[in-house]
Parts: structure tokens; C-alpha cells; sequence
């Protein structure tokens, strides 16, 4: 009888157990030595993290996006306690306006003297950097070609309107910077929020859209490389570079008559973080140069620190890459970057889809 | 007096057996229905809820009430995402009973081991990540890619075939991802048809046009009904192929949600989108089940 009612219990226990089971990990906020970090896909060296957390015992859970949108829908919904983020300068305004973020203690961070001054540098919203550190050079969103096979010479983003280009122009879906970029190709604000400069940008990109042949989502290097597309407005220069030699004398990229995008990577802690110091103790360590290289020794890219400190840490050849003096060029030019706001999402949005939905306006 | 003493013993060992019956029942259900409640019951509501609140800034939910989000989908660029996806889900499902039928019929006719290796080589692609199975296509068609790599070495061609981000992937996409779903029902339902009657048809006169149309067809409908349900359905709020193979030059309904969710961080309106696919979806099993279907057959 005993026996009888201790296996029921122990059904009625294992019943509860699995049902228990998938939820023990909800919830839960990381212990004081364990931190949560969300950061760029394909940017990052996992084994930086793991080297974080052999000198310092702190374990370090990462989480990689490959849009700022998931990282906004974490932090505003998803109710997670993230310690350290990998946040787009775009968003830094209006993260701080929403005092999200925490301020950040430069003392904790004496690694940041390695920045290259010129990189060293706030997004709107955060221009004293108090609540923010950069993680990467700028890097700039413009329309880069096949040398080769490319139709027309291209100086201004309406050029992709023209019918030459039929059938050959891939775009990445990023709304902020495609209609940042037609505002300004027709003398408006990107950051207009306007309805009237929105709909002549919009009116801009149906033309252009009759060209396209690949809305490439965050990266058109494929649709590139692969031969489908032979012009493309992205920021997948680098990349390209990066990809292989082969692609150093076949791409080139245009410094847009009409201006162009620039943009940044930056270090933030949340405010409601309860691990700063430990966070703050991460963002120094990845800005050890010697931490920071092995970054770029998987992913590549422009380095953000001084050549003299993180040089060693490099490739000789690393600096021959065309990216570098890409780099150098673009910043000299007609830049724009503008934060995120509600009220131009919502109109940019309505005419994306808009622009979108309409089969009348399908290019292929 | 003996009799009435007797009486309560069954009685008691009736009430044992039930407590005994509950038990086993509490813990052969309960942990799948607690599942249930808390990861699909729990959600939806949670979802309705939300369909009728506010956006906020930076994409808070405003707690709000408002019919905004449902009076908004039935604005014409809303419409025509909503029909655009309906229209390649109805083409998608069309084409894959046309062709996934035949494949069926000819796999019921097949020797059992035969049969068998059909069945797992149509269900590779469901063991298989749709992303993977997609990007492999793109190695597949695009300009450089193996086929016209291929095409152009053996001289078939001089210059690539352009088979990327246009009706031909999607199309390819859409019925290699889709085609399990149609054709398993349709096996199943036509296996189970006796051969007595189609032999009965045809010893009657009936050529085999007409024993199809009037035997065959009518007997293994609800096979093709399940079919239809099980490929039309996915097909609404799948985008991946339109995406990837088909250059993302339109939106689906399924993008449109996704979006709602990330980009336009207006989650409200994201709820009210996937409420409306969840009651259209609903309403489509319920017809099934009214015209007599069976519900085990859809999984």
C-alpha cells in the first residue's frame, strides 16, 4: 500500500518536473558572476569572450542579432536583464530619451585611449559619449558595383532609376536608410518626418524599384559576388573586401554626389543592468588591443584603435586591404546620420508597404 | 439485510477504480495540458489582448483599448499584401495537388519497399531546415551557380539563364518545400481505397477517365481536402521563399507581421495581423470538418 501511494507521489512529481522543467530557465536574472551580452553577428570573436572569461571568472552569455529592431523588442519587451549591448548609433537618442541606458564611468575604462581619435566619437543623442562606447569605425551605407559589368557610371542614388539598370539592382530592406537616402538624393532632411518629402521619396524608390532585382534584407554581398546584381545600396563594401582578394579590383563604391550614410557601433549598458561593473570591465577588455585583434583577425574590417597599438596584433598584409583607404575616403564627404524617430518610422513604413504591396509597381 | 450490506462494496470499488482512472489520467494529461495553457492558450490570449491595445514610443504596447489595428487592415495596401499572399498560397496549393496527386496514386500502386523509399525520400525536406533547403537553391540557380555552371560547360548554353529571383524559383521553392504536405494525405487516402471498386467500374464499362472522375475522385476527396488544408495554410504567412528566392520585391503577409514586430515595432497591430490569420485559418478548418473531414487527418 505504501509502496502503491510513494509511486504515485513520485508520478505525480515527475508530472509537475516536466512541465516545470522548460520554464526553470525563465526569468531568472544572471548571477553576480555572469553577465548577458547581446551583440552583432559576424562581428565578434567568441573566443574574445571566452578569454574574458578565463582572466576574470565571469561568465558571459552571448546573444547575437543581425538587426537593432530584435535588440529594441528585447529590451523593451522582453523583460531579460541584459548587461552590455551592441547598440547602432541611430537608436542612441532615443534610447537615452527613454532612459534605458546607464551612464557609463570612463575611469573603467581606460582602454578607450586607443580609439582613433577621428572614431572616437558620439552618436546623436550621446555626443560626450557619457553613455556610450564606440565598438567599430564608422562604416557608410552607398552604392557599390561590378567594375565589370555595371552599365552606367553612377553618381547620385537616382541614377539607380535608370532603365539601363533593369533587372540589376539589389537593395538592402533597411527602411531608415533607403528613404534617409532618397530624402536627401531630393534635397530634404533624412530625417524628415514630413509626409509630403516622405511621399516624393517614396515616388523616387517606386522608379528605382523597377530596377531591382533583390531586396537583400541586412547584406547584398551575395546577390554581388553570385552575379544576379550588378549594382547594389548597401554597406557591403567591406564585406566584399573582406571576402576575398578577388573582389578588391572587381567592386567598386560611389561617394554619392547627393550625400550618404554614416554610421557607428556603440557600447551601452541598460540601465536596469544589475552587473555594470562587470560590464564595464567587459567593454574594456574587448578594447584591449590585443583582445579587439582577434576580431578582426576572423571578421576583418577597419580597425577602430591606433595602427601603432593593435598593428602587432594583425596580419602584415592586414593594412594593404582596400577597405582601409575606403575608410579614409568616405569620411571625407557629404555625410548624414540621423537618430531614429516614431513618427517617421510610422509614415516610412506606411509608404514601404505601400511600396511593397503593390504588384502594379513589381519589378520582375 | 445481506443483500443491502453487499450493495455498497461495488460501489466503493467502483469509486477506487475512478479515483485510480483520475489519477492516471491527471498524470498521463496533465503535463501536456499545462503545456498547452502555457505556451498556446496563455500566448493567444495574451496576443488578443494585445491586438487591442496601443503603440507607444519606441514600441511600448499602451495599455488602451482601441479597434485601430483591426480597422487599419482593411486599408487597400494592407488588402493587397493580404491578397497577394493568398493568391500564391492558392496557386502554390493548386500546383502541388496537380502534381503531388499522380505521384501519390503512383506510390499506392507501388510494392510496399518500393513505396517506403518514396515516402522517406518525400520526407527529406521535412527533417531538413527550410533555411538550409532554400539557400541551396540559390547555390543552385543563381548566374554563377552549379546549374548554369554546368549548362554553360557543356555548351547548352552561352550565357547564364537568369533562374534567380523570379515566378520560376518561387515556383521551384514553394512546391519542393509544400509538396510533403500535399502528397502524404493524398497517399494515405488512396492507399485506403478498396481496388474492388475501380475493378467494379471498369467491369461495368467504365473507361478509366470515367472511373477516375467518377470512382477514384470523389473517393479520395477528402484526402484532397486535407491536402489543400495542409499546404494552403503554411503557404499564407510563408515568406522565406518569396524572400530568398524570389527577391523579396513583394510583401507577404507574413513579412508584414514580421515587420510589425521589428522594424516598425508597432506590436499591437502585429497581433491584430496574426489574430486575423489565426480566425481565417480557423474558419477553414471548421468548413473541412463541416463537409466531413477528418481532424486526425491533418496531423
Amino acid at each position: 500500500m505504501k509502496s502503491k501511494s510513494f509511486k504515485r507521489t513520485i508520478a505525480v512529481l515527475l508530472a509537475v518536473a516536466v512541465c516545470a522543467l522548460p520554464l526553470a530557465g525563465c526569468g531568472a536574472n544572471s548571477s553576480k558572476d555572469e553577465i548577458n551580452v547581446i551583440a552583432w553577428d559576424g562581428t565578434w570573436s567568441e573566443q574574445m569572450f571566452k578569454d574574458f572569461e578565463a582572466q576574470t571568472g565571469i561568465k558571459v552569455n552571448v546573444t547575437f542579432i543581425d538587426d537593432t529592431e530584435t535588440l529594441a523588442s528585447k529590451l523593451v519587451h522582453g523583460g531579460s536583464s541584459y548587461d552590455v549591448i551592441d547598440l547602432e548609433g541611430a537608436y542612441i537618442n532615443l534610447f537615452v530619451k527613454y532612459g534605458l541606458l546607464a551612464k557609463i564611468d570612463d575611469s573603467k575604462i581606460p582602454n578607450q585611449k586607443y580609439i582613433v581619435k577621428a572614431y572616437n566619437k558620439g552618436a546623436p543623442g550621446d555626443r560626450k559619449l557619457k553613455y556610450s562606447v564606440p565598438d567599430m569605425a564608422p562604416d557608410y551605407t552607398t552604392v557599390v558595383y561590378n567594375k565589370e559589368t555595371c552599365p552606367i557610371e553612377i553618381h547620385s542614388f537616382k541614377d539607380l532609376a535608370n532603365p539601363k539598370l533593369k533587372g540589376q539592382v539589389a537593395v538592402i530592406s533597411a527602411t531608415g536608410s533607403l528613404y534617409g537616402e532618397a530624402l536627401k538624393a531630393l534635397g530634404c532632411s533624412p530625417a524628415s518626418a514630413k509626409r509630403k518629402d516622405i511621399a516624393r521619396a517614396n515616388a523616387l524608390l517606386a522608379k528605382i524599384k523597377k530596377n531591382v532585382k533583390a531586396f537583400a534584407g541586412e547584406s547584398a554581398a551575395s546577390q554581388l559576388e553570385n552575379g544576379e546584381c550588378s549594382v547594389a545600396y548597401c554597406w557591403d563594401y567591406p564585406v566584399l573586401c573582406n571576402d576575398s582578394k578577388a573582389n578588391w579590383n572587381k567592386f567598386g563604391y560611389v561617394k554619392l554626389s547627393d550625400g550618404y550614410e554614416q554610421y557607428q557601433q556603440y557600447w551601452a549598458i541598460p540601465k536596469r543592468s544589475q552587473h555594470k561593473e562587470a560590464a564595464e570591465k567587459l567593454i574594456n577588455f574587448i578594447l584591449e588591443p590585443k583582445e579587439l585583434a582577434k576580431s578582426y583577425r576572423e571578421y576583418g574590417g577597419v580597425p577602430l584603435e591606433r595602427r601603432d597599438v593593435i598593428g602587432k596584433y594583425l596580419k602584415s598584409d592586414y593594412y594593404s586591404n582596400p577597405v582601409m583607404t575606403y575608410a579614409e575616403d568616405m569620411a571625407d564627404g557629404n555625410l548624414w546620420n540621423v537618430s531614429v524617430n516614431d513618427k517617421q518610422t510610422e509614415i516610412m513604413d506606411e509608404y514601404y508597404t505601400n511600396l511593397m504591396g503593390d504588384k502594379a509597381k513589381k519589378s520582375n | 439485510m445481506k443483500k443491502k450490506d453487499m450493495q455498497p462494496k461495488p460501489k466503493a470499488r467502483r469509486d477506487k477504480k475512478t479515483a485510480k482512472a483520475r489519477l492516471a489520467s491527471i498524470v498521463m494529461n496533465g503535463p501536456i495540458t499545462i503545456w498547452s495553457i502555457l505556451f498556446i492558450i496563455v500566448p493567444v490570449i495574451i496576443l488578443a489582448v494585445m491586438s487591442f491595445m496601443s503603440k507607444g514610443p519606441l514600441g511600448i504596447v499602451v495599455y488602451k483599448p482601441t479597434l485601430e489595428n483591426y480597422r487599419n487592415i482593411f486599408s487597400s495596401m494592407y488588402f493587397n499584401v493580404i491578397k497577394e499572399s493568398l493568391i500564391i498560397a492558392f496557386w502554390t496549393t493548386v500546383l502541388t495537388i496537380l502534381i503531388g496527386y499522380p505521384f501519390a496514386a503512383i506510390m499506392a500502386k507501388m510494392k510496399a519497399k518500393t513505396s517506403s523509399l518514396f515516402m522517406i525520400l518525400l520526407m527529406i525536406p521535412m527533417w531538413v531546415s527550410g533555411l538550409v533547403i532554400i539557400y541551396s537553391f540559390v547555390i543552385l540557380f543563381n548566374q554563377s551557380g552549379i546549374l548554369n555552371t554546368i549548362l554553360m560547360k557543356i555548351g547548352l548554353i552561352s550565357k547564364p539563364l537568369n533562374m534567380l529571383y523570379n515566378h520560376f524559383s518561387v515556383t521551384v521553392g514553394m512546391l519542393y518545400m509544400f509538396m510533403p504536405f500535399s502528397v502524404l494525405p493524398m497517399y494515405s487516402s488512396i492507399e485506403k481505397l478498396d481496388p474492388a471498386l475501380i475493378e467494379a467500374s471498369k467491369d461495368l464499362g467504365a473507361g478509366p477517365v470515367r472511373t477516375f472522375f467518377k470512382v477514384q475522385l470523389p473517393l479520395t476527396a477528402p484526402g484532397i481536402f486535407a491536402a489543400v488544408l495542409l499546404t494552403f495554410i503554411p503557404c499564407i504567412g510563408y515568406y522565406m521563399v518569396t524572400d530568398m528566392l524570389g527577391g523579396g520585391t513583394n510583401m507577404m503577409i507574413g513579412n508584414l507581421i514580421y515587420r510589425q514586430f521589428t522594424i516598425s515595432r508597432n506590436w499591437p497591430f502585429g497581433a491584430a495581423l496574426a489574430m486575423v490569420l489565426a480566425i481565417v485559418i480557423l474558419l477553414m478548418v471548421w468548413i473541412y470538418k463541416k463537409v466531413g473531414g477528418n481532424l486526425d487527418d491533418l496531423g
